[in-house]
């Protein structure tokens, strides 16, 4: 899996004319196009507060000194970079591809994750990775230099797939990562944390963090199209269930919506972005959707 | 009755268990795959009974019946009804078909074969046993259910025939008897299969019937026999006789061939390389007395053994000599009578060995009253304007089928020439006549270099055709159908020709009397007159060759000979005959003289092989006999199937699409 292939030029043609932007203030050494927690003299105007000495005379209202006699002085909010982490998920369940899917949704995952590396590294904010199953397989340290994409295509490449997930260990080094403020981006099917990913958000938001939850789910385990009696494996825990998929089809659909159903709601309560990937759709419209309705809600 | 091409092949609606094992496997070992998450499934039991086990059903029943038919297809079944004169016993019926043909006479095939169906008649006890012995058609035949001393006497009365052999009616007899018999059959052919007579049997055996093939011959046998002799007569009165001998095996042979007629003898010893034939020229002295015994010839070769094709009988006698009708105006008139003298003589002369025509004079009057079908050529001197319509329709008759009319002026040449063209016999007209004169000489100038005189006139100084005068002529003015033979020195046609049929009519534009020309005094007139003549003549006129057995219409024309006193069938024995004043040669076919065998097995399959569409098609013609009443029912198992293939793939789709 190299590079190239993580980012089709069809899907970043796709979302060259979006911004990944973080809806909360973030903290950053560099100017870039996000808020950043520090009043200032950016460029976009915020208050105004009174003159004190020391301030910058060209910041000073004079029309409203004219009309008031008081001197008011304008405070902008700077814009600044921003950190963002990509945690994707390695767990076994992710290495399903369904009949109707063009890839496993570890593929899809890591392609989502390319495409957004990408659109953050276009814009000057520094990327993390954090590819993760029962460990952390891979990951950028605090302290470490942003690395540069080609690096993190390679280290992405590497990656074998396999055995359960354990979220928090991952969330641990990306709020690391990120530090106070910044944006983290879950890629993962949340299938064994149907409990966990409201209190696994909060931790995140609590931070005042951005957080964005991309639940990437095959086509297959939506609607379980399969007619013929199965022999099912649960890919992580390797338990086994022999059933009828046209019986038990429609008290497993209603059961998964349900479950997908929880996840946005736990989601959009913590104020954190939710988007449901089926790896049977196109990536590019998928990723320009959720940019645009992002750009619109800041 | 339901019967099968291909029994054997029902041995494959075992496979019927295949769908059936599948659907048992396929419920027993579902399909493993796995799954990301199986948090949301639960279990579920098979269903037992209801819908989805009846679809089960159905899609397993249409699978084995697509199976079944497609098995049905191969075995080729047919609907053999039964016989509506079924007989009452439920005895077995066998049918001994004994090869009567000329070749058992070799090898001591027809002792062989004798013993040989005595034993099937013993290991044959309990069953209806009835014998047929075939040579070119059914010799002999005795019907199933007749005593075992009937049987075993028929076939101690077996004796083959010099006749060729063609066991088809033979078999048809023998499939007849069986299928008129519900009970179990038996088809025994015992035979020195030899491949002239086997080579390709179209009588096949139904379905179900037992087919057994007994060899009665001898493998590699050597075999020499003379394939044909023709005698021809020589200047000095004896006779030139060519021998053809032919070797059939494997490998050189040796033999003395004698030539016999009446007293005369001569014997010449022939090396004969494998396979080949070779031609051998005897000369027989002139014999002293004309006739007689002296005219039949035989050639015989050192016995071997097949001894029928050593002797061969041929003629060295005279032939009938062909006729030629003179036709004259009327006995009145004297001055006609020089004409007919000179064609006569011409005529009835003997030319190089080739025999003279017997002439036949009559007057116009009587022309109705000729059998013309002996007659091969007709002079009309001058007569054909005395010919009624009637006859003029009847000479067109002739020439069509084959004969050669010739025609001069008589006293109203125009009026001639009308009823001729009118006949569509010679499309010319008389200019008048024309003649020598002080400042003219006619004489002959050219002659056609395409036609049959150009052989006799093609160097004009060794022949006087072109120096006789001529005193007086018609002058003819001839159409394009009509081809101008022979032209005088100013270019006016002399003799001119028309096809018509298979026949010619010629038209000389001068009399045949001196007071015309000197033409009849020429030694031109004799060849040219016979030259003409010999055209009607076909080679080999006056004697017929025939096989054993052939019928007497098989040799061709006869010319007018009454064949009332021929065997319609034709002479089963070899040896010389006679037909009215022609002689007969009959001889064993060479066919039975070859020893190329078929292999038995081989021919008991081929026997043993149904084919619906001979059989069906053979079915009208041989009532009672193979393939009477079949119906080939693998035709609709054949569309059986396609349904089957069809509801099969719908069901599967159904089933798929409701999970």
């Amino acid at each position: 899996m190299s590079w190239t292939e993580l980012l089709s030029p069809e899907v970043l043609a796709r979302i060259a004319d979006y911004n990944l932007l973080s809806r909360v203030a973030v903290e950053g050494f560099l100017s870039g196009l996000h808020r950043s927690v520090a009043r200032g003299y950016g460029g976009e105007f915020v208050q105004y507060r009174g003159y004190v000495p020391g301030d910058d005379l060209k910041h000073v209202d004079w029309k409203l000194y004219a009309r008031q006699g008081k001197a008011y002085t304008k405070v902008y909010q700077e814009e600044t970079n921003m950190r963002c982490a990509l945690v994707l998920d390695a767990s076994a369940s992710m290495a399903y591809r369904g009949t109707r899917a063009v890839c496993s949704k570890f593929r899809y995952g890591a392609m989502l994750a390319a495409c957004l590396a990408y659109l953050a590294n276009r814009q000057g904010d520094q990327v993390g990775l954090f590819v993760y199953s029962d460990r952390l397989l891979t990951g950028t340290g605090r302290g470490q230099r942003s690395p540069r994409l080609p690096q993190m295509f390679a280290e992405l490449a590497k990656v074998e797939v396999g055995k359960r997930a354990d979220h928090a260990a991952a969330m641990v080094m990306a709020e690391e990562y990120v530090g106070k403020r910044g944006l983290i981006v879950l890629l993962s099917d949340w299938h064994d944390m149907e409990q966990g990913l409201a209190r696994l958000v909060r931790q995140i938001r609590f931070g005042s963090r951005d957080c964005m939850v991309c639940q990437i789910l095959d086509a297959d385990e939506l609607d379980l199209p399969f007619a013929d009696q199965r022999r099912f494996v649960d890919s992580e825990s390797g338990d086994e269930i022999t059933t009828m998929p046209a019986l038990v089809r429609e008290n497993y659909q209603r059961r998964m919506e349900r479950f997908t159903a929880r996840q946005r709601e736990d989601c959009l309560r913590n104020r954190t972005d939710y988007e449901l990937a089926v790896t049977n759709r196109n990536l590019g419209d998928l990723l320009a959707a959720y940019l645009y309705r992002r750009e619109a809600m800041l | 009755m339901v019967t099968f091409a291909y029994p054997w092949l029902l041995w494959g609606l075992l496979a019927l268990a295949g769908p059936l094992l599948l659907h048992l496997l396929n419920r027993r070992r579902p399909q493993m795959l796995v799954f990301p998450s199986i948090r949301f499934l639960t279990r579920a039991q098979l269903p037992r009974e209801g819908r989805r086990r009846l679809r089960d059903l159905l899609l397993l029943l249409l699978r084995m019946m697509t199976f079944a038919a497609a098995i049905l297809v191969m075995a080729r079944p047919s609907w053999t009804a039964k016989p509506a004169a079924s007989t009452s016993e439920s005895r077995p019926r066998a049918v001994l078909v004994l090869d009567g043909s000329a070749s058992m006479h070799g090898h001591g095939a027809a002792e062989k074969a004798r013993t040989l169906a005595l034993a099937e008649v013993d290991a044959l006890s309990g069953w209806d046993v009835g014998v047929i012995v075939t040579d070119s058609a059914v010799a002999s035949s005795l019907a199933p259910g007749a005593s075992s001393a009937a049987v075993r006497a028929a076939i101690a009365d077996y004796a083959p025939s010099c006749l060729a052999g063609n066991p088809q009616e033979g078999l048809r007899q023998a499939l007849a008897w069986l299928n008129a018999s519900d009970s179990q059959g038996r088809l025994v052919v015992i035979s020195d299969l030899q491949r002239g007579d086997w080579a390709s049997p179209s009588a096949m055996a139904t379905p179900g019937l037992e087919v057994a093939v007994r060899d009665a011959g001898q493998e590699g046998a050597a075999n020499v026999g003379i394939s044909s002799v023709r005698g021809m007569p020589l200047p000095n009165g004896g006779h030139r006789v060519l021998v053809v001998v032919r070797n059939y095996s494997a490998v050189s042979q040796e033999r003395l061939l004698t030539v016999t007629a009446g007293n005369r003898q001569q014997r010449q010893t022939v090396t004969l390389a494998p396979l080949r034939q070779q031609r051998v020229v005897l000369l027989l002295a002139e014999s002293g007395e004309p006739g007689g015994e002296a005219s039949q010839g035989i050639a015989s070769l050192e016995r071997d053994g097949y001894p029928l094709d050593d002797d061969y009988h041929f003629w060295l006698g005279d032939l009938p000599a062909p006729r030629a009708l003179l036709v004259m105006p009327g006995e009145t008139d004297p001055a006609s009578e020089e004409p007919a003298f000179f064609v006569r003589n011409a005529l009835v002369a003997e030319d190089g060995g080739v025999p003279g025509f017997t002439v036949e004079t009559i007057t116009a009057d009587l022309f109705q009253e000729v059998h013309l079908a002996a007659t091969q050529a007709i002079f009309l001197l001058g007569a054909t304007e005395s010919l009624a319509p009637a006859d003029i329709d009847e000479l067109r008759q002739f020439v069509e089928s084959g004969g050669v009319v010739f025609a001069t002026p008589g006293a109203a040449p125009n009026q001639a020439l009308r009823a001729l063209r009118q006949a569509g016999l010679f499309e010319a007209q008389g200019q008048g006549l024309t003649g020598s004169s002080r400042d003219v000489s006619l004489g002959i100038g050219w002659v056609d270099p395409d036609c049959p005189l150009a052989g006799l006139y093609g160097n004009p100084q060794e022949s006087d055709l072109f120096m006789f005068s001529i005193r007086r002529m018609l002058r003819l003015n001839v159409e394009p159908s009509v081809q101008t033979l022979i032209k005088t020195l100013d270019g006016l046609p002399f003799l001119a020709e028309k096809t018509v049929g298979t026949g010619r009519f010629y038209y000389f534009s001068l009399d045949f009397s001196l007071g015309w020309s000197d033409f009849p005094l020429t030694t031109s007139f004799l060849p040219t007159l016979r030259e003409l003549c010999l055209i009607a003549v076909p080679p080999g006129y006056g004697v017929k060759r025939l096989v054993c057995g052939d019928a007497p219409s098989v040799a061709g024309e006869w010319f007018g000979q009454d064949l009332s006193a021929a065997p319609a069938t034709g002479w089963p024995l070899p040896g010389l005959y006679r037909v009215g004043t022609w002689p007969v040669e009959v001889n064993v076919s060479n066919r039975e003289s070859m020893t190329d065998r078929v292999n038995a097995d081989d021919l008991r399959r081929s026997l043993s092989r149904v084919d619906a569409g001979r059989g069906e098609a053979a079915s009208p013609a041989v009532a009672g006999g193979i393939g009477s009443g079949d119906r080939p029912w693998w035709k609709i198992c054949a569309w059986c199937f396609a349904l089957l293939l069809l509801s099969e793939a719908t069901a599967r789709l159904w089933i798929g699409n409701r999970g």
